[in-house]
């Protein structure tokens, strides 16, 4: 449940039950009143009736209605006293067949040395009926009390947890990538304040760990280079010496293949790196056929060592804005990637459309792995000496640019597409 | 010629300046700002080869030192970068060339005499080896004064080879030379073998000596001697 519902429902639960009592109350109150008014008014009939009586007169011809109400007198034995005494007494109405209501007074009285009792009745119908309606007004208007405090109380609170919100939402659209820096606010309120100072130090120090990590691998790569140059350079040294027997040039080869392949697993990983923390930014129109085409000429040596042919299906200018030296990047690894894992004789087709690039190659069939190509260091029986990075930088560079990378398998042939 | 070697690893210092040493190079060495800065105030360097990252300064601001004080001495820049910016930068501020560790010792020696020749020191733009010349400019090859036409790679790698003459060059060498690894070593090793061969028939084709030997497994020497 939401903090507002909740307040809501807090105020409802102890509001109710002091208003039903409240009403309860007012409604003896008033209904006392409304009692006590009859009764008033039935005494002010009984004074009447005793100023105006002879007993001489008629009992019967003179009363049993006046003013609405039915009386009743009856002799006492002399001295007698009755004490006033006002009841609610029901009567069967037998033609409407339902029990009525009416107020009842019983009480005695002397005149002219006799002792009389007097009993006036009066409907209670009507103020009965006023009661009913006082109360019904009164259970309105507690209804709309109840319900105009807790409207007011919701959007007090509302404006109230106003701050707690906005940190909320603000949270909400934290990413560690992003370059944007999200404040929180202050506001009037010390909690609030308090809360955001906190989450600022917080979500400062969270994405300077972040930052200080992804520069880690750089310089960790960036420190490797050294070292590797100083092996390299010191093989350079080595094989110069006379005193080399087959064997041991053998081993310094084999040292010498390693350090290579170090070091371009090294070159890679940094370029990898350096894609992800985004640190190429200079965008300038890229002619991907131009590209396409420059990068082609390049590995002529391979196409022709494989007897690869090259279908170009260059339907329409491909331009797109982004980092030359990434755009390489990206076509220089697929392409490496066709070649690599082509067959003897095989094909190469690329198609460029206006916003798709399209490059296919003939090769063994993969065997289910297809998912895992993209994750670094996947290698397959095809290729033993590739270093398995190079889709892993054209997945990354797809990313870092809002490139859709797919790669639809079709039977022969391997495909990659991308959609910019 | 005098080449000043700046570089803090102490190992990788020692490495180049042996090498180009026994290239026939006059080698000094520094390994921090302030020492470099002063030999070059006390000398001027055909070529000065500066690692960028040195302890208590820049190599780029040795470079705009040497610009500012209008210092002919060629400069190659060798970095542990590979950044586009710093390669523009250094060659901005007036660097001649731009070498990315790890490199190999034939490659930084080829480098340094092309900036020889560019600069043209030597006072000549024409490589000459017995029967062999080469106008690097009009990048024409001649065996005995009769043209001989080469592909581009062939002509690369005669030019390197020529630069490095009775060295043992490792194939990955070379191959990083030609190809300035664009492409994965395993599949050049290959190529490398065909460009050699077609070279080599092509110059004693036209009459020269036949100098580049096989090292067994390793790579190859051009043997003049």
């Amino acid at each position: 449940m939401n903090l507002l519902n909740k307040s809501t429902l807090y105020s409802l639960v102890w509001m109710l039950p002091v208003m039903v009592i409240a009403g309860f109350i007012f409604y003896f109150i008033i209904h006392k009143q409304i009692q006590d008014n009859t009764d008033e008014s039935i005494s002010e009939q009984r004074d009447l009736i005793v100023r105006n009586f002879n007993p001489n007169d008629n009992l019967a011809m003179q009363f049993n209605k006046i003013g609405g109400d039915e009386v009743t007198l009856k002799t006492l034995p002399f001295g007698k006293i009755i004490a006033d005494s006002y009841t609610d007494i029901e009567t069967l109405d037998t033609i409407e067949n339902e029990m009525n209501p009416y107020r009842q007074l019983i009480t005695s009285f002397d005149k002219q040395a006799q002792t009389f009792q007097l009993t006036i009745t009066r409907s209670a119908i009507k103020s009965d009926e006023l009661a009913e309606s006082i109360a019904i007004a009164l259970a309105i208007l507690f209804v709309l009390l109840l319900f105009g405090f807790l409207t007011l109380n919701r959007i007090l609170t509302y404006n109230l947890w106003g701050p707690f919100y906005e940190s909320l939402e603000q949270l909400k659209k934290f990413h560690l990538d992003d370059e944007s820096q999200i404040g929180f606010t202050t506001s009037g309120i010390k909690e609030f304040n308090t809360l955001n100072i906190a989450l600022n130090k917080m979500t400062q120090r969270i994405v300077n760990d972040y930052l200080s990590s992804k520069q880690f691998t750089e310089n960790a790569s960036h420190e490797m280079q050294t070292p590797l140059t100083i092996v390299k350079t010191k093989i350079d040294l080595l094989i110069q010496s006379q005193n080399l027997r087959s064997d041991d040039m053998k081993i310094i080869t084999d040292i010498d293949n390693s350090v290579n392949k170090l070091s371009q697993l090294n070159k890679s990983l940094l370029l990898l790196s350096k894609i992800e923390n985004n640190q190429f930014g200079d965008k300038e129109e890229i002619n991907f056929i131009a590209l396409t085409d420059k990068l082609l000429n390049g590995y002529a040596d391979n196409l022709h060592l494989k007897n690869i042919t090259t279908e170009k299906i260059f339907n329409e200018p491909l331009i797109v804005n982004m980092n030359l030296f990434i755009a390489e990047s990206l076509l220089s690894n697929l392409l490496q990637n066709a070649i690599r894992h082509n067959t003897e004789d095989g094909k190469i087709k690329i198609e460029t459309n206006s916003n798709s690039f399209i490059i296919s190659n003939t090769g063994v069939h993969l065997n289910g792995n297809e998912k895992l190509i993209f994750n670094r260091f996947a290698k397959f029986s095809t290729s033993p000496d590739s270093i398995g990075l190079g889709l892993a930088i054209v997945k990354q560079v797809c990313e870092q640019n809002a490139i859709q990378l797919s790669y639809p398998y079709n039977g022969s042939f391997h495909t990659f597409k991308l959609n910019f | 010629m005098k080449v000043l070697i700046v570089e803090d690893e102490p190992t990788l210092l020692d490495t180049i300046t042996t090498y180009l040493a026994a290239e026939g190079y006059l080698c000094e060495a520094a390994s921090d700002y302030i020492s470099a800065s002063n030999k070059i105030a006390n000398h001027v360097y055909d070529c000065i080869v500066v690692d960028i990252t040195l302890p208590n300064g820049s190599g780029l601001d040795l470079i705009k030192e040497l610009k500012e004080n209008r210092i002919p001495s060629g400069v190659i820049i060798i970095s542990a970068k590979n950044s586009l910016d710093d390669k523009l930068k250094g060659l901005q501020l007036g660097s001649d060339d731009y070498l990315t560790k790890p490199f190999h010792l034939p490659e930084l020696n080829a480098r340094i005499q092309a900036i020889m020749r560019r600069k043209n020191f030597d006072g000549s733009n024409i490589i000459t080896c017995n029967e062999i010349k080469i106008d690097t400019v009009a990048k024409y090859v001649s065996v005995n004064e009769k043209e001989v036409t080469l592909t581009l790679k062939e002509y690369d790698l005669l030019v390197y080879f020529l630069a490095n003459k009775n060295r043992v060059l490792s194939k990955s060498a070379i191959v990083e030379h030609l190809w300035q690894d664009n492409i994965d070593q395993s599949d050049s090793y290959n190529f490398l073998y065909t460009h050699i061969k077609n070279l080599r028939k092509k110059l004693i084709d036209h009459g020269s000596a036949d100098y580049i030997n096989t090292i067994y497994g390793m790579g190859y020497n051009f043997k003049t001697q």
